[in-house]
């Protein structure tokens, strides 16, 4: 947890000297709704819900303080159904990844934009069955590379891929909270 | 037709053999032909009484090696703990008696007599009465012969009261969580449709109902919230007419409000703590003459019953040869099977996870 917030405010600190207001054609804030899915890398949840789950929904909103660089909060609601590794009954698994970042951004002249992204936040998790129901909260850290292109006025489609780390200690077992975020949607810029 | 069923069975068992065998913890040898299984309330200990012989064997849960063998039974069948696991009760199927074993010292410190075959026993929840029933014995009225239960003053050790007729071969029983009522599974004669199930009022000690249209019923339970009794219709040892079903009653009404298709002669049950899951022992061996010698001794298998919709769930568990009772561990994550044919307990790891409860 230390370590996510250290990267969070060294990135978040990087970007402070380069406020100023970037206003291209629609302005400084780029947001974007969009969906795909988590793949998550422990066997123990490949037991109960396969490779990973659901991304139903995450908007993302970046301010671009110049050029290049911009700083925004990102949120997501995952979502996926499984069953119990033994007597294979259902169990309902939700996750909420919360997460602030600072974005690079390369911008080409045919209307693609790339960019990069570091931040940090907390996940907030909660599975249930007829076992019972687990709630935790987790500090996590965020990686994500993604590109967006206008298609009309400002609208874009947009893509993006995100790792959400570390796998954590949950009740002696190491959990992969996180994951690999695939995911695909539509942009706004104004 | 009979054949490719059988075969189809015995694929279908051969699969699950896959699919459950890192279930199974330990094999633990014990006495010949092992039967009934009582764990002590603290779950350190799994008393096994050996039917075919003489002792019961007392296997260390922690370790699942048997720490001690008690002498002195005669054709043991079940074992019935009071409350504090202090006392273990063990019914004397030939004779006409129940021992009393002390779980401190692991020696017989008393008996009980009276009896006519003893197969069954089960405590009040004040610990003050116990209800036996007499399954017949040679000496008395003939194995599967008697009619009757009676109910035992544990303060004093000796019967009370006249003996409550049931039907004929009352094989198990057990009593609600209230102790308002017990519940006695009355085989007959083994046969489709014959066996009943007999409801003893223990605040009067009448019966105060008789349930019909159970196949050969051997054990029943009831659940821990006392609203349903589980009732496996074992059948009989012929291949025609063999049980395979278990039959659920509403203790609210007193009906079968399901029945449920096994396997082959479901023989014992228990339910897990949360009382969410029965789990059945498929005894699975047939008596079936020379042209069918080479499907005799299946190996037997556990099925898992949801309690809340009575759906057979998918994990089947195999056990040894003939698997006759089973047990659960009073933290719910361990199953002691008894192997009838095989002189083993077979211990089943039946944790259920989820991702995070680990």
């Amino acid at each position: 947890m230390k370590k996510i917030v250290l990267i969070l405010v060294a990135t978040l600190s990087a970007t402070v000297g380069f406020v100023n207001a970037y206003n291209e054609d629609y302005g400084p804030y780029t947001t974007a709704i969009t969906a795909g899915y988590v793949f998550k890398s422990k066997q123990r949840f490949h037991e109960v819900y396969g490779h990973g789950i659901a991304n139903l929904i995450t908007t993302d909103i970046c301010y671009s303080t110049c050029h290049k660089w911009g700083v925004g909060v990102n949120a997501a609601y995952w979502r996926g159904q499984g069953a119990t590794n033994f007597l294979g009954q259902h169990t309902l698994l939700q996750q909420v990844p919360f997460v602030v970042y600072a974005r690079r951004t390369k911008h080409f002249d045919f209307g693609l934009d790339i960019y990069g992204s570091l931040g940090g936040g907390f996940i907030w998790t909660k599975e249930k069955s007829y076992i019972g129901s687990v709630h935790t909260t987790k500090g996590i850290g965020a990686v994500e590379v993604g590109a967006t292109y206008p298609v009309w006025r400002f609208i874009e489609v947009t893509g993006a891929f995100r790792y959400l780390f570390p796998p954590q200690t949950q009740a002696g077992h190491t959990v992969d909270f996180g994951g690999c975020d695939v995911r695909a949607g539509i942009g706004f810029s104004f | 037709m009979r054949y490719l069923c059988l075969s189809v069975l015995l694929l279908a068992t051969t699969a699950a053999v896959h699919a459950s065998a890192y279930r199974t913890i330990a094999t633990v040898g014990v006495g010949t032909n092992p039967n009934g299984v009582g764990i002590t309330p603290d779950g350190r200990f799994a008393y096994i009484a050996n039917n075919g012989g003489t002792t019961v064997s007392v296997i260390d849960i922690a370790t699942n090696t048997v720490v001690t063998t008690i002498a002195g039974f005669s054709q043991p069948y079940t074992i019935t703990m009071n409350a504090l696991g202090t006392k273990a009760y063990i019914t004397n199927s030939d004779s006409t008696t129940i021992s009393i074993v002390d779980t401190g010292s692991n020696t017989i410190t008393g008996t009980i007599t009276g009896f006519d075959g003893p197969s069954g026993m089960v405590i009040t929840p004040d610990g003050s009465t116990a209800y036996v029933n007499n399954y017949g014995a040679l000496g008395g009225a003939g194995s599967g012969n008697a009619t009757t239960i009676r109910v035992v003053n544990l303060n004093t050790n000796t019967i009370v009261g006249s003996p409550i007729y049931v039907s004929l071969a009352p094989a198990a029983l057990a009593i609600t969580p209230d102790g308002a009522y017990v519940y006695v599974a009355c085989y007959v004669d083994g046969n489709l449709g014959t066996g009943t199930v007999s409801i003893i009022k223990t605040s009067t000690n009448t019966v105060v109902k008789t349930i019909m249209g159970f196949s050969g019923p051997f054990s029943i339970l009831i659940t821990p919230d006392g609203s349903k009794a589980y009732v496996a219709n074992f059948g009989s040892n012929n291949f025609d007419p063999c049980g395979t079903t278990v039959s659920v009653i509403d203790t609210r009404s007193n009906t079968i409000i399901s029945t449920i298709s096994l396997g082959l002669q479901p023989s014992g049950l228990a339910i897990t703590p949360d009382g969410n899951f029965v789990y059945v022992t498929i005894y699975n061996t047939l008596y079936l003459g020379p042209g069918y010698t080479l499907l005799t001794a299946f190996e037997g298998t556990v099925n898992v019953i949801n309690t809340y919709n009575q759906q057979v769930l998918s994990p089947v568990l195999l056990t040894g040869g003939s698997p006759s009772t089973i047990a659960i561990t009073p933290d719910g994550t361990r199953a002691y099977v008894t192997n009838y044919n095989d002189n083993t307990v077979t211990v089943f790891n039946i944790t259920d996870q989820m991702w995070l409860n680990a």
